[in-house]
């Protein structure tokens, strides 16, 4: 892996790292190539809303007041 | 149970708990046909199968029928039967592994060229989605992502809800429906690719009317 990751590279991380639990150097790349891509800040902040509504939807199984 | 309670308080407990076990028996059959269409909701949307969903819903009933007493009134009925599907829907998928695990055109088609130029940068920048909190509020907002969800191709689609609804863990997906772990992220990804180019147009772009 190169220090400096593409987007496509950085955003299969970031939707990896909803499921499981990134190795330090592959952190570390992400945690970098962040800090200089906006683009990807911004695809960070939307798989970490997509997430939160998972769990409110899984919820709404559990609790069907809150199903759509 | 709890032992400071006095007497008449447990007895009130009980009866209290005898009175929801008799009214789950004593389902109308336009309740049974109402909880029936609530399952087959989540079970069609898991299975993409109608014959599966069907069965894994009429076992569910089934197993609530036969075993009322497991119903202790703490949740909502459809509330529990929900809890008893998630496994029948597991079992269904156990039952048909091969066609499961089997790709379909749609799933082949790679998002990620879609979503990303030729030099690996977004092909279209990634938008500001707003402040989760007011968004996630909104029950619509819901409503969209779970026929977001309906249109994932079938194994993408029966994947992400084995992770994100079932709440499987990764290695019993992978068994389950006989993938390697890589194929596995390769799925999710793709379906949260997905995901988030359906929310976009359905949902955050302006131009498009909200449902």
């Amino acid at each position: 892996m190169r220090w400096m990751m593409s987007c496509r590279e950085a955003s299969r991380l970031t939707t990896e790292a909803s499921y499981r639990t990134l190795a330090p150097l592959e952190r570390g790349l992400l945690v970098f190539h962040r800090s200089m891509c906006r683009d990807c800040r911004r695809f960070a902040a939307q798989m970490a809303l997509l997430d939160r509504s998972m769990t409110m939807w899984r919820a709404g199984g559990r609790d069907e007041n809150m199903r759509p | 149970m709890p032992e400071n309670l006095p007497d008449d308080a447990l007895s009130e407990q009980s009866n209290a708990t005898l009175h929801i076990r008799k009214n789950f028996l004593s389902l109308s059959s336009a309740d049974l046909e109402d909880a029936r269409a609530y399952l087959m909701r989540f079970a069609r949307l898991q299975l993409r199968n109608e014959a599966w969903a069907e069965d894994a819903v009429a076992e569910t009933l089934l197993a609530a029928v036969q075993r009322p007493d497991a119903f202790d009134g703490r949740s909502s009925r459809n509330t529990w039967l929900v809890g008893i599907l998630r496994n029948k829907i597991v079992d269904q998928i156990r039952l048909h592994t091969r066609e499961c695990s089997l790709a379909t055109d749609d799933d082949r088609l790679d998002i990620e060229d879609e979503v990303f130029g030729a030099d690996g940068h977004f092909s279209e920048r990634p938008s500001e989605w707003g402040r989760p909190e007011s968004e996630l509020r909104e029950k619509q907002f819901l409503a969209v992502m779970e026929a977001c969800v309906e249109r994932l191709p079938d194994q993408q689609g029966r994947v992400f809800l084995m992770k994100e609804w079932l709440e499987l863990d990764s290695d019993t997906i992978c068994k389950e429906i006989d993938i390697q772990p890589t194929n596995l992220w390769v799925l999710l990804h793709r379906a949260r690719l997905r995901l988030r180019e359906c929310l976009q147009q359905m949902w955050f772009d302006p131009a498009t009317t909200r449902p």
